[in-house]
């Protein structure tokens, strides 16, 4: 037992340095070439640089950094949580509806041209957050008209909210073909619109949720013996389940509000955390949490660095990315059972 | 670093789960908010940089006053805002080809910085660095680039501009009109912003000009005009009624085939009803146009009137605007003649 708790440590550590070390290289990385020794002046402020230089780094890179970083972890967390509560290797954090609730919110504000700003936040933010708070209430209070909170119910709902919010998005873009190609863009993704404040917004809730998901997550172990097992070891399943829900609700609403709609992140990374053999919840959460940022940030950076000025859609990168080394990983493992043979 | 193989240390040294439990909870949500409070304080900087900004302008706008000189120009710009440009911009970036023409058609070629990858015209643009596109403009890129005003027209996104103005840039959003009389506002509100009024004052009345010489030479010829923006697989799309491509055909003298249609998308059904005389259609459209079935019985193709132009003279509200106008104009002139010879 003291060994296995050794051995996350390990890795955790391990990935800290690397996503610390991602994060610094991304800062050096841009459409705009700024020597090594400018970005270090302009993170420390101990060299003088010129103020484009700084503006850059710090206002326009760093806040990037941060997001892809936030975003990319608080997907993976509530994917690996998603798989470990429904007890479903293929469950992502679009099961609940909440992607397609701030997709919704999103599109309308883009078809309708509805443009306002309440403190600081853009019409576009606050549509995709109000979307997403819809289709959680929707689905939410769908699950728990048994008077439990049900899994099965949760499931399903979602799936419905899902459709029926996809397919009132694809009406209004095929109603609205001048906005359509807006719309779509905003759906495949991107960090582009990253600002200071709301990377102090997305880091304050994750600086909540973060501790909330991580108490919780060693019931999520005993909840896969069962419901009556559970419940004889003093879980309750309903309740648990209720608060994880609703944390991680809220953690995916911020995600998708804050950079559209990424979607191999929340599935695969979890698998990636159980090829390092990483098997409880806790540790997994945590490993999640770094290995998504890591990679995430790593698309990002690749989004805006390979045809810049332009972007690449970084939905597609994470798929094109993540899918062959997932497949890498799974061969491997696969390799190794058979080997054992 | 050393915080995390502390927390190693300490995690070999407690057994209790319970406390262990509390132990890493609270150490994850520190390492959490020490990253906040490193965000924050950058925020803070950002705070008194612009504090210093604003300080700075204050002072300069107190010495203008000194000077009776008011601030350079104040207009409103597409989300209502009235937006005050403090002196003549030095460093113009242009993020939208309309405002790039328009800006090197006043003369203030020689302010602009940057431009976007579609900002084709005049030559002289091809110099200029790019910044993207007006859907996903490249802050980094403008930022770099030093800029003292972003020009842009309305449809450049909300997400953009505020990132812009949050970072201290003036981003200058200017309305575009769906009407041809707002093409001469666009102009005029351009030549305040750069300082060259009296050539947007100028450049109006030569566009005027042209414009009166062309609808006073009106001839009794009905034709009709559809202007292909889109066809084939991805549906049909035009200028309706209420676009300003229909003003331009309508002041040419001709009959714009579309005018019941409102917006941009049209039908197959609705063309073939039409049945236009003319068809102005761009070059990468025209095979499309020209061979499939669903076309071959309009009279124009019939015909041979499948005329390619090329669209920034019809779709961009700027001053070659003109340039769409004459060229309808001679269709229609073409089409009396031909009538009057048949006759």
């Amino acid at each position: 037992m003291e060994k296995k708790r050794h051995n996350v440590w390990y890795k955790v550590i391990i990935a800290v340095v690397i996503l610390i070390a991602v994060m610094a290289f991304s800062c050096c990385l841009g459409s705009v070439r700024i020597p090594v020794r400018d970005v270090i002046g302009a993170v420390t402020g101990l060299t003088e640089v010129s103020k484009a230089t700084d503006t850059i780094v710090n206002k326009v890179r760093f806040p990037r950094i941060c997001m892809a970083v936030l975003v990319g972890g608080g997907l993976s967390m509530v994917g690996a949580l998603m798989q470990g509560l429904f007890k479903n290797p293929m469950a992502d954090p679009s099961i609940l509806g909440i992607s397609s609730g701030s997709a919704f919110g999103a599109a309308l504000i883009i078809v309708f041209n509805i443009n306002f700003s309440f403190m600081g936040f853009s019409g576009l933010y606050l549509g995709a957050m109000g979307g997403a708070v819809l289709a959680w209430f929707l689905v939410y209070n769908i699950a728990r008209i048994s008077g439990e909170h049900d899994l099965n119910s949760t499931l399903l709902a979602g799936i419905a909210i899902s459709s029926i919010l996809s397919a009132l998005i694809t009406l209004l873009m095929t109603l609205h073909r001048e906005s359509m190609e807006q719309v779509y863009l905003w759906m495949l993704g991107s960090f582009s619109s990253s600002t200071a404040q709301k990377t102090v917004t997305m880091a304050v809730v994750v600086a909540v949720i973060f501790p909330v998901l991580i108490f919780m997550a060693p019931r999520v172990d005993v909840l896969k013996l069962g419901r009556e097992a559970a419940t004889g070891l003093g879980v309750s399943a309903s309740r648990t389940t209720g608060i994880l829900l609703c944390a991680c609700s809220v953690l995916l609403a911020f995600c998708v509000a804050n950079s559209g709609i990424i979607g191999f992140v929340g599935l695969i990374i979890p698998h990636c955390v159980n090829f390092m053999r990483v098997y409880k919840m806790r540790g997994k959460l945590l490993m999640c949490f770094l290995v998504g940022a890591v990679f995430t940030l790593l698309c990002d950076t690749l989004a805006r660095t390979v045809v810049a000025p332009g972007e690449l859609a970084i939905g597609a990168l994470t798929s094109l990315i993540g899918a062959p080394y997932f497949l890498y990983l799974m061969l491997r493992n696969l390799l190794r059972e058979r080997r054992m043979r | 670093m050393s915080f995390c193989f502390g927390l190693a240390a300490v995690g070999g040294i407690v057994r209790k789960r319970v406390i262990m439990k509390k132990v890493i909870a609270l150490s994850l949500s520190f390492v959490m908010l020490l990253g906040v409070l490193a965000s924050c304080s950058d925020q803070k900087t950002e705070e008194t940089t612009t504090a210093a900004a604003t300080t700075a302008s204050e002072t300069m706008q107190e010495s203008r006053a000194e000077t009776a000189f008011k601030h350079f120009y104040e207009f409103t710009d597409a989300y209502g805002n009235d937006v005050v440009i403090e002196s003549e911009p030095q460093r113009i970036v242009s993020v939208s080809p309309v405002m790039t023409e328009i800006v090197y058609a006043l003369g203030k070629g020689d302010k602009l910085v940057g431009r976007t990858i579609y900002c084709d015209y005049p030559e002289e643009a091809a110099s200029l660095p790019t910044v993207g596109d007006i859907y996903s403009p490249d802050i980094e890129a403008i930022v770099a680039l030093e800029p003292d005003l972003v020009l842009t027209s309305s449809i450049f996104s909300e997400e953009s501009f505020n990132q812009l103005t949050e970072l201290g840039y003036n981003v200058a959003i200017v309305i575009d009109e769906e009407s041809f009389e707002g093409i001469y506002d666009v102009i005029s509100t351009v030549g305040n912003i750069v300082g060259a009024p009296d050539e947007a004052a100028a450049l109006i009345e030569d566009i005027k000009a042209e414009v009166d010489q062309i609808v006073n030479d009106k001839v009794d010829c009905d034709i009709s005009v559809y202007y292909c923006m889109g066809c084939g697989e991805y549906g049909e799309y035009t200028a309706g009624g209420d676009t300003f491509i229909n003003d331009i055909i309508e002041l040419a003298g001709a009959k714009n085939a579309a005018a019941d249609a409102k917006g941009w998308a049209y039908s197959l059904e609705a063309l073939i009803a039409a049945d236009p005389d003319y068809v102005l259609i761009s070059a990468w459209a025209y095979d499309e146009f020209t061979t499939s079935e669903n076309y071959a019985d309009l009279k124009a193709v019939k015909n041979g009137n499948v005329i390619i132009v090329d669209s920034n003279l019809f779709e961009r509200q700027g001053p070659r605007i003109v340039e769409g106008l004459k060229l309808v104009h001679e269709l229609v002139l073409e089409a009396a003649a031909e009538e009057a010879q048949a006759a």
